[in-house]
């Protein structure tokens, strides 16, 4: 059998582009090929459109403090500022709306009512500025100016409230406070974010007395003074983390919200379960578990994809997909999207020529967070998102390439990196789908 | 009793600190001191490969033949330190010699080896190439300088010495042709110095030590611990603190305070290896030395069982060596004048990779962690490996009396070096007495955990040692049970929260240097080097520091982590890095920071103009604050 779209790769813009093929398409088979939801374990969660203006790329080594940059306001009114070759421009600023609309109506996410960037506190007391944000975060926002009291769970260790309370406390123009309490919560080897979550979703019963929600709202609440929201470490639930929220909430007659923590990221996971709920109620074919280990070409396109993967029931599994149109949607280098031997970064699936500096040396800038040359590699394209090659032709007819594959942009300093995906996905989904 | 010389040896390196045990042991008075932490210099920057002596076998036997002899020794006092792994020796077409002619060689000098074919050869050490046609088996070691340097202090302070970290040598005065004083400056930040509650009472304990006392010294030396009497021994009880100055319950300070102090030694001894003709310098010596500087390189899964060395002809050794679960592959040979430059080329990984892939193919694949240099250095002459040693008497030298520096040398026949400048220390003083460091085992062997309180006395941890034991198992009671949780804050080396603690309560008072809580425990030193766990660990200076000094803390220890990594960056190693990179830049908002200073004058950023969310409020809101009260 022949599918129509075949999308390879599970981050959110391969999950977008697939539902946008879906929903645009409803008669077409779509199919999406992930490798496991390793990439949503490092999803914060948010989605950034713009948060700052484009680095020129140049490394600024000379300040290693980090350069002093003020956030963007008005992200709309900045894309038509950026260079031709990045996604955004590709896209086009309609087309932008269009698709941050579309995923706050699958997501459920908040942020698209007001043109402007919200500010989020992050777990070591930073702020950022982000897009759309799921409800968890909603009430937390860093530029809502109500009063705000952290607390930290011992056993958490990304997230020091007392650290990021103070920081906070320093810069914004209200009041943070914080508490820090210990909960019985038997780890063992598991990740502790993940343990967790497990606990308040199944509000289990901590020391043997009282269920997990109530008891951490017990701890608290003498330390509550008159701030009208409370952030947690995002760890409250997965499942039922809505369940998990308004029951503090009732107990506690606050707000409550959430920090973003590193992997395994609660609120990137959450959205993984719900964009994946979308996928099956659009019928959408998800194979997980599987890597793309082979092309096959006809005339320039790709005709089918050959994947390799440890399945649910053996490991030896070996599938070919035949496709119309395919969409490349392995993520960058931190995904294995692109990847690196000692002399190039390569793009090890479609085997897609990969714009970089020539020179290893170059690839990395002196300082750690000065602008990485390393996260502007990536993949060229042309209006229609299909990879060039080195001389700028389309290396397939019918691919078309997403997210963090593509180059020109460092959107980890830009901060546009779900947005990136968001529209990139949509753009290529939509394009697939009219095929 | 007599007149006891005082000697002060200049260099806390494995020579240093092995001069020191000799002579303590020889029942002389000592104090050393170390500019920085015990293995600041070449001993931490070195592969871990305890030299058979094969690969000089054909060149120069009486080398190889003395290599094997301390090979053997410091297994034998050291076996705690020394991993007997055995290894291969595999010529290369450049080489002149070949499997045959490197084991003749080797029987002429008495080092046992073995010509293997390569079908052989693969069955002892897999990972070698299905091309390699030929190996000699060579009893070649692994060896963790961290630790063997520590125990050899250890002996030492057991002995009587006193070990004097942080505390740099400034000036050597000279009088009249001898040498008369020595200035040293202590670093004002006191980590490395033992916990207040272990100088207490160190002198008056003196419960003995368990059971099977070594022979005393003969000769009118120093007892072994343990043994009463004896002029200056130590008693070393199970509470006592080796390491503390003061514990000879001589006259010395008690505890060596910041600042700038002149000590009157009878005589110096200047083991500050690549540094060693700057230190003489102090006292208007010069004489030539050769430095060259050696890339390493360090991965992440391990390779090899044993280790496996390139080519036999002297000339950059090209070795993999297993530590742990990693290992350490070196080392490139590059001559640099100035013994501080460290900073090596981007390509140095690719040059040792090049080489050693033909040979161990997995290394293509391997995880590179990190990139690290050290200065080899020794007398000048051709060929550069610093294997050769050679005692410099500014007496005979310079016609200035008090003197002796020592240079050259591997680690691996360090022992013997300290002998020969032990006696030559003893015969300028008259005394003859035998030396007995080729017998005594080295503290710890029989109890781990007594080197490990030791290495924390010193501000140490060993990335070598720490990953092959159980590591938080044999952590001291004290760490571990704390009243709290004690969360890891750095998986990949199992590093708790009450470690760093522990670490960081070692220094307080000056510069927070969290790449010293580093040094301490190993946190930062697995495959994420720092991305996901330093800021954890700099959180715990809440609320001691001030914000900006954390900031900062976080900064360095990121940016010391980046160092050894840039270089090398490609395949997983890479891919972490972007991960880093995404997590602090977006998810932590570390790379752009707001310009909060000018708005000094205001109560705080501006959020007007930014998305203030949904609207809550009303019947959305719940009931209120004021409703908990
Ligand atoms: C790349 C490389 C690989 C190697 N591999 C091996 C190997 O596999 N096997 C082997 O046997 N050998 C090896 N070696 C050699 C071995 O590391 C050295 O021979 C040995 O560590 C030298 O020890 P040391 O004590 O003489 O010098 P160091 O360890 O350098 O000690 C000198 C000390 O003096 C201190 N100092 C300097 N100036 C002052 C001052 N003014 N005041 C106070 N203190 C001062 C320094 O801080 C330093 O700690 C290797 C060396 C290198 C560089
Ligand atoms: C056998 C072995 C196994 C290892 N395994 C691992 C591992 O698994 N993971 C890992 O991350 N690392 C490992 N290492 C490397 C080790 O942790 C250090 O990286 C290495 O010893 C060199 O130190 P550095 O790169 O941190 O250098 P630096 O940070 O430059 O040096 C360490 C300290 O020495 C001080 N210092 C350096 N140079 C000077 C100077 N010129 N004067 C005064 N002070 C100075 C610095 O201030 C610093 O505090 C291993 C090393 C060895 C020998």
């Amino acid at each position: 059998m022949t599918d129509d779209v075949v999308v390879v790769g599970g981050g959110i813009e391969g999950y977008v582009a697939a539902l946008t093929a879906a929903l645009e398409e409803p008669v077409a088979d779509v199919r999406l090929l992930v490798r496991d939801d390793g990439r949503f374990c490092h999803e914060p969660g948010w989605i950034d459109l713009l948060g700052y203006p484009p680095a020129d790329g140049d490394s600024a080594g000379d300040d290693d403090a980090g350069p002093v940059r003020e956030p963007l306001q008005e992200p709309f009114a900045a894309l038509s500022d950026l260079p031709a070759d990045h996604p955004y421009s590709r896209a086009g600023v309609e087309e932008v709306r269009r698709a941050l609309s579309l995923f706050e109506e699958l997501s459920g996410y908040e942020g698209l009512d007001s043109d402007a960037n919200a500010l989020v506190a992050t777990a070591t007391g930073a702020v950022t500025p982000t897009f759309l944000y799921p409800d968890s975060v909603a009430s937390g926002l860093a530029s809502d100016g109500r009063e705000t009291l952290l607390v930290g769970f011992e056993r958490i260790v990304d997230f020091d409230a007392a650290l990021a309370a103070a920081k906070l406390d320093e810069f914004l123009p209200y009041d943070v406070g914080h508490t820090t309490i210990e909960l019985d919560v038997e780890v063992g080897g598991a990740e502790p974010a993940k343990r967790f979550a497990e606990v308040f979703d199944d509000n289990e019963e901590l020391d043997g007395e009282l269920p997990a929600r109530r008891a951490v709202a017990g701890k608290i609440r003498n330390e509550l003074d008159i701030e009208p929201r409370i952030g947690f470490p995002a760890v409250l639930g997965r499942s039922a983390a809505e369940d998990v929220r308004s029951d503090l909430e009732a107990i506690l007659q606050a707000d409550v919200f959430e920090v973003p923590l590193g992997p395994p990221s609660m609120p990137g996971l959450r959205l993984a379960d719900r964009l994946r709920s979308e996928l099956d109620d659009a019928g959408v074919a998800v194979e997980t578990g599987v890597t793309v280990t082979d092309v096959g070409t006809a005339d320039d396109r790709i005709a089918s994809v050959e994947v390799a993967g440890g399945s649910a029931e053996g490991d030896d599994l070996r599938e070919r997909y035949e496709g119309e149109q395919f969409v490349l949607a392995t993520g960058g280098l931190g995904a294995g999207g692109l990847r690196a031997d000692r002399e190039r970064i390569r793009e090890p699936a479609f085997g897609c020529h990969v714009t970089q500096p020539a020179d290893r040396a170059d690839w990395v800038a002196e300082g750690f967070l000065d602008d990485q040359p390393f996260a502007r590699a990536g993949l060229a394209v042309d209006d229609e998102f299909r990879p060039l090659d080195a001389d700028d032709t389309p290396e397939f007819g019918n691919l078309r390439a997403t997210g963090r594959v593509l180059g020109g942009a460092d959107v980890a300093a830009e901060q546009s990196t779900g947005g990136v995906a968001v529209v990139t996905g949509y753009a290529a989904g939509q394009l697939a789908a009219e095929w | 009793m007599g007149y006891t010389p005082h000697v002060m040896v200049l260099g806390g390196g494995v020579t240093g600190t092995a001069i020191a045990r000799d002579l303590a042991i020889r029942g002389l008075d000592v104090t050393l001191v170390e500019r920085g932490r015990l293995t600041d210099g070449a001993t931490g920057r070195m592969q871990g490969l305890l030299y058979s002596g094969a690969r000089y076998a054909d060149t120069s036997q009486p080398v190889a033949a003395k290599c094997y002899d301390e090979n053997r020794t410091l297994a034998e006092i050291a076996d705690h330190c020394v991993e007997e792994t055995g290894g291969l020796l595999v010529p290369t077409d450049a080489d002149e010699a070949t499997v045959e002619s490197i084991v003749e060689a080797c029987e002429d000098c008495d080092i046992p080896a073995e010509a293997l074919t390569g079908e052989e050869a693969r069955s002892m050490e897999p990972a070698l190439d299905e091309g390699v046609e030929g190996a000699v088996r060579v009893p070649d070691a692994t060896v963790d300088p961290f630790r063997l340097t520590v125990a050899t202090a250890k002996s030492a302070t057991e002995f009587g010495a006193e070990i004097r970290t942080h505390t740099e040598v400034t000036d050597i005065h000279v009088e009249d042709g001898a040498v008369t004083a020595v200035t040293v400056e202590r670093d004002p930040e006191p980590t490395g110095r033992p916990h207040p509650e272990d100088s207490e009472g160190a002198t008056a304990d003196s419960t003995s030590p368990d059971g099977d006392d070594p022979d005393t010294v003969p000769d009118g030396g120093k007892q072994v611990p343990g043994a009463s009497g004896g002029p200056g021994a130590v008693p070393p009880g199970e509470t006592d603190m080796p390491g503390m100055p003061g514990t000879t319950g001589e006259e010395r300070p008690s505890r060596p305070t910041a600042g700038t102090e002149r000590l009157e030694p009878d005589y110096v001894v200047n083991a500050t290896g690549a540094w060693a003709d700057e230190v003489a310098g102090l006292a208007g010596f010069s004489f030539p030395m050769h430095r060259s500087r050696g890339a390493m390189v360090i991965t992440e899964d391990q390779p090899v069982g044993m280790p496996v060395s390139l080519g036999a002809t002297p000339g950059p050794v090209r070795t993999v060596v297993p530590h742990g679960q990693h290992a350490v592959v070196g080392a490139t040979n590059d001559p640099v004048a100035d013994p501080d430059d460290l900073d090596g080329d981007g390509d140095d990984a690719d040059r040792l990779l090049a080489d050693l892939t033909g040979v161990v193919p997995a290394l293509d694949d391997s995880r590179l962690l990190r990139t690290f240099w050290g200065v080899r250095s020794g007398p000048p002459r051709g060929d550069g490996e610093g294997r050769r040693f050679a005692l410099v008497d500014h007496a005979d030298r310079d016609g200035c009396w008090g003197m002796t520096t020592v240079v050259g040398g591997t680690l691996t026949i360090h022992r013997l070096v300290a002998e020969r400048v032990a006696d030559h220390v003893c015969g300028t003083f008259g005394i003859s007495r035998e030396c007995k460091t080729d017998e005594l085992p080295l503290p710890g062997s029989e109890d781990q955990e007594v080197l490990d309180a030791v290495m924390d006395t010193f501000g140490l941890s060993s990335p070598v040692y720490d990953r092959t034991r159980e590591r938080l198992g044999s952590r001291t009671p004290e760490v571990l049970d704390t009243d709290g949780p004690n969360p890891v804050l750095c998986e990949a080396e199992s590093v708790t929260r009450a470690e760093v603690r522990d670490a960081l309560d070692d220094a307080t008072g000056g510069a927070v240097d969290l790449n010293d809580v580093r040094i301490r425990t190993s946190a930062t030193m697995g495959a994420c080097q720092g991305g996901r766990c330093a800021h954890r660990i700099a959180a715990e200076l809440h609320p001691e520091y001030e914000l900006g000094v954390i900031e900062d803390a976080l900064d360095d220890l990121l940016a010391e982590r980046w160092k050894g990594q840039r270089h090398a960056l490609w395949g997983d190693q890479l891919a972490q890095a972007a991960r880093n990179y995404d997590f602090h830049a977006s998810t932590l908002g570390r790379k752009y920071r707001f310009e909060v200073a000018e708005r000094e004058d205001s109560d705080g950023i501006a959020l007007d103009g930014f998305d203030d969310g949904p609207v809550t409020g009303g019947a959305d809101q719940p009931v209120g604050w004021g409703m908990r009260r």
